[in-house]
C-alpha cells in the first residue's frame, strides 16, 4: 500500500514540476533560516557552558546606595583589590578567587614582531583552577611562579613565535618590560564572555601600585568559586560586611550581590565590567523573525496544496469509489507532503552547509551542526510536515465523491477565506520586516551622521609615551610646523574614554557623596577636538596658574545645580581651584547612553612621563587630503623622540564607527531576512494567482466572449490580491509601530518615527504582489477563448 | 437484493428546495439487468449515486441485501459498496498517473489483498479482456474503447454482486460501444452480475431485461 503512495506521490511531484519545486524552495529556505536563528539562539543562552565548575562560580557586584555617581544608581562589576585577599582569609565557603582588570592596550615585541595589543588581562593563580582554559604547552600546575610570568593564547604564540617554541622566552611589553613566558593557554572558545590573550598576575603590579590595590579604590573585578552545594545568599553578607567594614565612607552603603557565570553575557548593564555581552531582547526578535519565516513557508505550502485541488479532484473521488476511506486519504496526502517535506529538509541541510561559514564570520561564532542540532532540527521538520500537511490532506479528504466526478467540483467559498487569511498574514509578517529594516537604517544612519558635540573627521591619535609625552611641549611645536596638522593636544587615555573619577565638594555642597567623572587633558584638548565653550573660558596654556582650575560641561552643570559655577571654588580628585568655564555636551559614549556630567583637569607636567602606562594619547586635528604625507610627517616626529618603541595610529571617526559595529550588523541581517521572507511570500503568490487563473479559465473565457476587455479582466484578477495587501497593511502598521518604538527607547538619543517607513513599506508590498500577479493576469486575460471554452 | 421506498433527494439554498428525486420506490433482483433512461436533468446519474452508496437520500429508505443503507455511517457504507459494488463511468475515471495495471490493481490495494493474490488476480482480468500489452501504458496512451474495457477490468477484480454503469458507452463510437455492451451482457449472463445501467440511447437499453423511465424526478410507469 505505502509503495503504491510512494510511487504516486513522486509521480505527482514530477509532473507538477513548477508548483512542486515552489512549495520545496520556500519550505528549504524556511528551514535553513530557522536553523541558522536556532543555533545562533542556543550558543547564546550557552555562552560560559564549557566550564566544569560554572555553577559554583561567581562574579562579585556591588552597588553604591547613597552616593551620587553621575546621577546613575548602577550595579557595578569593580571592586577593591583587596578584597580578594580578604575573602579568602575569611570566608570559608569560598574554595578560589581571583581578580581580573584589564589592562591597557601596550606593544608587545618579539624578535621583529611587533603589535600593539588589546586584550591584556591581570589574574591572580585561582583563575587557572577556576576556568576550563586548558593550558597546551608549559607549566600548568603553577603558571604564575615569579611576577615577570606571562600567559599566552595559542593566537599570541603564533602571532609573536611562530613555530618556535615559546616556552621560557621573553616577550618585551610596553618597550621596556620583559616577561618570561611561562605557559601557553588554548584560545578561548568564542562563546565565552572572556576573551584573553595575555594573562600577568597582580603580583608585579600590587608592589609597585599601592593606590591600585587599596581598599578606596574599585577597579578590579572579582570571581570566586564557592565550594559544592553553597548557597550564593549565605555568603553574601559575610563579603558585603567585609567591604563596607573596610571601605567606610560616610553617607554610603555598599551593597553585594553574587552574579552566577551563566548570567554574564546576557547581562549588559553592569557598569565597569569587561565582559562581553549581548542583548537578551535580540534572542527574542531573532526566534520571532525565525517563527515568522518558518510560517510563512508553511503556509505556502498549505496554500499550493489546497490550491491544487483542483487537479487531484477526480483522483480522490475515484479513490473514494473504489473504496478509500477518508483516513486512507489523509494518510496518502500526508504521505505526499511529509515526502516534500523531507526532500526540502535535505536541500536545507546543503543551503545551511554553504552558508555556514559566512554566517559564522559574519556573527563572530563558530557554530557547528552537531548531533543535537540534527536532532532537534529532525523534530522540527516532522512537526512542520505534519502542521502544514494536516489542513490540506483534511480538506482534500473530505470531497464528496459523486459531485467531484461529475464535474460539479467547485473550489469552496470556505477554501478562499482562509487562503485569503494565510495570504494576509504572509504579507503583513514581510511588511514588518519591511518597516523593520526601513527604520533600523535610519537609526543608524541617524547615530553615524549625528552631531557628537565634537570634530571626529580629521583626527588622528597617536600613543602618549617615551620622550614624545616626556617633552611634549616641544613636540607639539615640532608636529605643528607641519602645514597639515592643526592641533596637537594630550590624554591620560584614549580619546574618548575616562579615566578618573572622585568625589566633588564646594562651599555649599560639604558632603562627600557627589562623584563625577574626571579627564586631563593639556589645554588645546578643546580647541583640538573642536568643543565649544559656552560660558566663561577655555584652558589657557599661557597662565600657570591655570594648573589648578577645573571646566565642566553642561551636563555637569546641570547635575551639580550650580547656577553660575564660573568663579566657584570646588574640591576635587585632591585639588582644589575655580571652575574657568563650561563647555558643550559631547557623545563620547555611543548614542545608546545619555550624556555623562564631565569634570575636565589640565594634566600635571609631572605625569607626561607616566601616560603610557594608562594608555595615553596624543591627539592630532589635520587638514589634509594627503594622508600618506601626513602619517609620514608624524611618524618622522615620532622617531626623533621616540626611537626603536612601538608606534601605532587610530582614526577618531573609525574608532567611533566601531562602536556600532553591533548595529551595523543587526541592519544587514534584517535587510537579509526581510528580502527572504519577501522572496518566500512572493513565490506563494505567484504560484497562487496560477492556480485562480486555471481554475477561472472558463469564467473568463465566457467573460471575453461577452465583451470584457483585457484590462477588465486584469483587474478582476488582481482585485482579491489588492484587498489582501491593504488588508496586511493594517495589521502590520501598528504591530511594527509598537516593536520598533520599543526598540528605539534602548537609544538615549533616536529619530523620530514618521509615517514615511510605513508608507513606503505599504507601497512596496503593494507593487512586488502586483508585479508578480500581473505576469500570469496578462496571459490569462490575453489568452483566445476558444481554446479555454474547449475544456467543457 | 436492492429495495428503494420513498427516496427524496433536494438540495436546500436559501429555503427554496430543489428536488432531484422524489418518492423514488424501487426494486430490483438479484440477476437483473436493468436501464435507467429519462432526459437530461431527470435525475438518473443521482439515482446510481445513491443506489451506489457514494450519496445519500435526504429522505426514505434504502434496503442493500436487507441492509438499511439509510442508517449506516460513511465507513459502514463504503465497507457495504466497496466489497459489493463495482462502478463504470463515461468518462472512464482512471486515475492518470497510474498505469494500467496499477489502475486495475487499486481496488485490491483497499482491500488488504495480498501481492501474489493481487497478481493472479491482476493478470487473469488483463488476461480476459485482452489488454495484457497494455499494461504498463498510462490511460492517456490508450484509445477510448481500451480505456473502458480497464476501468470495466478495475470494476470487475473486485468480483461484485453489482455493476453500476453511468453512460458506460458515451464516449464511444459505435462499434467499441456494442463491443462494451456485449461484454456487459455476458456478465449478467454467465456469471449472474446484477447490473444496473443508466443511458440515453434506446439501442443499449434494448441488452436489459428491463427499462425504468425517469422523468423530473419521478418514476415513470
Amino acid at each position: 500500500m505505502f509503495r503504491n503512495y510512494i510511487k504516486i506521490a513522486l509521480r505527482h511531484l514530477f509532473r507538477e514540476k513548477v508548483f512542486s519545486l515552489i512549495n520545496i524552495t520556500g519550505l528549504a529556505i524556511g528551514f535553513a533560516c530557522t536553523a541558522l536563528i536556532f543555533l545562533w539562539v542556543i550558543d547564546e543562552l550557552n555562552f560560559d557552558d564549557f566550564h566544569k565548575n560554572k555553577d559554583q562560580i561567581y562574579r562579585i557586584l556591588v552597588k553604591a546606595k547613597g552616593a551620587n555617581v553621575n546621577g546613575i544608581d548602577r550595579t557595578t562589576a569593580v571592586t577593591p583589590g583587596k578584597l580578594a585577599e580578604a575573602i579568602k582569609n575569611e570566608v570559608p565557603e569560598v574554595k578560589y578567587v581571583t581578580r581580573n582588570h584589564k589592562a591597557f592596550r601596550k606593544p608587545y615585541k618579539y624578535k621583529e614582531n611587533s603589535f600593539y595589543e588589546d586584550n591584556i588581562f591581570l589574574v591572580d593563580s585561582d583563575f587557572f583552577k577556576m576556568f576550563s582554559f586548558n593550558i597546551v604547552k608549559g607549566n600548568a600546575a603553577q603558571p604564575f611562579t615569579s611576577m615577570n610570568d606571562i600567559v599566552i593564547s595559542q593566537r599570541i604564540a603564533k602571532k609573536y613565535f611562530g613555530k618556535e617554541d615559546p616556552i621560557g622566552k621573553i616577550l618585551i611589553g610596553n618597550d621596556r618590560n620583559n616577561y618570561t613566558v611561562s605557559a601557553v593557554i588554548e584560545n578561548m572558545p568564542s562563546n565565552s564572555h572572556m576573551q584573553m590573550d595575555i594573562l600577568r598576575s597582580h603580583m608585579g603590579l600590587e608592589k609597585y601600585w599601592k593606590g591600585g590595590y587599596s581598599w578606596g579604590n574599585y577597579i578590579h573585578e572579582t570571581y570566586i568559586m564557592v565550594n559544592s552545594n553553597v548557597k550564593p545568599g549565605s555568603i553574601s553578607n559575610k563579603i558585603e560586611a567585609l567591604l563596607n567594614k573596610n571601605n567606610r565612607i560616610e553617607y554610603i552603603h555598599f551593597y553585594v550581590s553574587m552574579q552566577s557565570l551563566s548570567d554574564i553575557y546576557l547581562n549588559p548593564d553592569i557598569a565597569n565590567s569587561n565582559a562581553i555581552t549581548s542583548d537578551r531582547e535580540y534572542i527574542n526578535i531573532f526566534s520571532i523573525i525565525a517563527l515568522g519565516i518558518l510560517l510563512i513557508a508553511c503556509i505556502n505550502f498549505i496554500n499550493i496544496s489546497t490550491a491544487n485541488s483542483f487537479s487531484r479532484s477526480k483522483e480522490i473521488g475515484i479513490r473514494k469509489v473504489l473504496g478509500s476511506k477518508k483516513l486512507n486519504l489523509i494518510i496518502q496526502f500526508m504521505g505526499e507532503f511529509s515526502i516534500m517535506t523531507f526532500i526540502a529538509a535535505g536541500l536545507s541541510i546543503i543551503l545551511l552547509l554553504t552558508v555556514m561559514p559566512y554566517f559564522n564570520h559574519f556573527t563572530g561564532k563558530e557554530l557547528v551542526l552537531d548531533l543535537n542540532f540534527f536532532i532537534i532540527f529532525s523534530g522540527i521538520v516532522i512537526i512542520t510536515g505534519l502542521f502544514g500537511g494536516s489542513y490540506p490532506a483534511l480538506y482534500l479528504s473530505s470531497f464528496n465523491a459523486g459531485r467531484v466526478l461529475k464535474n460539479k467540483f467547485n473550489s469552496k467559498r470556505k477554501g478562499f477565506s482562509l487562503r485569503s487569511a494565510l495570504v494576509i498574514f504572509q504579507f503583513s509578517i514581510s511588511i514588518l520586516l519591511i518597516i523593520s529594516t526601513i527604520l533600523v537604517n535610519n537609526q543608524l544612519s541617524f547615530i553615524q551622521n549625528k552631531n557628537l558635540g565634537f570634530e571626529k573627521s580629521n583626527i588622528l591619535y597617536i600613543p602618549a609615551k617615551g620622550d614624545l609625552a616626556k617633552k611634549f611641549k616641544s613636540a607639539k611645536n615640532r608636529f605643528l610646523q607641519y602645514p597639515d596638522i592643526k592641533n596637537v593636544s594630550m590624554n591620560e587615555c584614549p580619546p574618548l574614554n575616562n579615566l578618573s573619577g572622585g568625589f566633588i565638594t564646594w562651599d555649599e555642597h560639604k558632603e562627600k557623596n557627589i562623584i563625577l567623572r574626571a579627564m586631563q587633558v593639556t589645554p588645546d584638548y578643546f580647541k583640538t577636538l573642536n568643543i565649544k565653550s559656552t560660558a566663561g573660558r577655555l584652558f589657557s596654556s599661557k597662565l600657570s596658574s591655570d594648573q589648578n582650575t577645573f571646566i565642566i560641561n553642561e551636563a555637569a552643570q546641570k547635575f551639580l545645580a550650580i547656577q553660575s559655577p564660573v568663579g566657584k571654588i570646588i574640591k576635587a580628585l585632591g585639588r582644589e581651584g575655580k571652575v574657568v568655564g563650561v563647555v558643550n555636551n559631547t557623545h563620547f559614549k555611543s548614542l545608546h547612553h545619555p550624556i555623562e556630567p564631565l569634570i575636565f583637569m589640565p594634566l600635571s607636567i609631572k605625569r607626561y612621563g607616566e601616560l603610557d602606562y594608562t594608555a595615553g594619547s596624543i591627539i592630532i586635528s589635520f587638514s589634509s587630503n594627503d594622508i600618506s604625507t601626513l602619517l609620514s610627517n608624524i611618524k618622522s616626529v615620532w622617531q626623533e623622540y621616540n626611537h626603536g618603541l612601538s608606534f601605532e595610529y587610530h582614526f577618531l571617526d573609525q574608532t567611533i564607527e566601531q562602536k556600532y559595529g553591533f548595529e551595523q550588523r543587526l541592519s544587514k541581517i534584517f535587510t537579509g531576512f526581510s528580502l527572504l521572507a519577501i522572496f518566500i511570500s512572493c513565490l506563494g503568490l505567484f504560484a497562487l494567482i496560477t492556480f485562480v487563473a486555471v481554475n477561472r479559465t472558463k469564467e473568463i473565457g465566457v467573460r471575453k466572449v461577452l465583451g470584457a476587455s483585457i484590462s477588465k479582466i486584469v483587474i478582476l484578477l488582481s482585485k482579491d490580491f489588492i484587498r489582501w495587501t491593504i488588508i496586511a497593511n493594517i495589521i502590520a502598521w501598528p504591530i511594527a509601530w509598537y516593536a520598533m518604538n520599543k526598540w528605539l527607547q534602548g537609544f538615549a538619543y533616536r529619530i523620530d518615527m514618521t509615517v514615511f517607513p510605513f508608507i513606503i513599506a505599504g507601497s512596496l508590498a503593494l507593487i512586488i504582489a502586483l508585479l508578480t500577479v500581473s505576469f500570469q493576469t496578462i496571459k490569462t486575460a490575453t489568452a483566445n477563448p476558444v481554446e479555454s471554452l474547449k475544456y467543457e | 437484493m436492492i429495495r428503494l421506498k420513498d427516496i427524496t433527494k433536494y438540495y436546500t439554498n436559501k429555503f427554496i428546495k430543489t428536488f432531484v428525486l422524489r418518492d423514488i420506490d424501487l426494486e430490483i433482483k438479484e440477476g437483473e439487468f436493468i436501464t435507467i433512461m429519462g432526459p437530461s436533468g431527470a435525475g438518473k446519474s443521482t439515482l446510481l449515486n445513491i443506489i451506489g452508496m457514494l450519496d445519500t437520500a435526504s429522505e426514505g429508505e434504502y434496503h442493500f441485501f436487507d441492509e438499511p443503507v439509510h442508517t449506516l455511517n460513511e465507513k459502514q457504507r463504503t465497507s457495504l459498496f466497496h466489497h459489493n459494488i463495482g462502478f463504470i463511468f463515461q468518462s472512464y475515471h482512471l486515475i492518470d498517473e497510474m498505469t494500467i495495471y496499477e489502475n486495475i490493481e487499486t481496488p485490491l490495494l483497499y482491500k488488504k489483498v495480498k501481492s501474489s493474490e493481487r497478481k493472479a488476480l491482476v493478470a487473469d482480468l488483463l488476461d480476459r479482456f485482452n489488454i495484457v500489452a497494455k499494461k504498463d501504458l498510462f490511460p492517456n496512451q490508450l484509445s477510448g474503447g481500451q480505456q473502458q474495457l480497464a476501468a470495466i477490468a478495475r470494476a470487475l477484480i473486485i468480483k461484485p454482486k453489482l455493476i453500476l454503469a453511468d453512460e458506460p458507452t458515451g464516449n464511444l463510437n459505435s462499434k467499441q460501444g456494442a463491443e462494451i455492451m456485449e461484454l456487459l451482457k455476458k456478465l449478467n449472463k454467465e456469471e449472474g452480475t446484477t447490473i444496473i445501467q443508466v443511458t440515453h440511447s434506446e439501442e443499449k437499453a434494448k441488452y436489459s431485461d428491463r427499462t425504468i423511465q425517469l422523468m423530473d424526478g419521478w418514476i415513470e410507469g
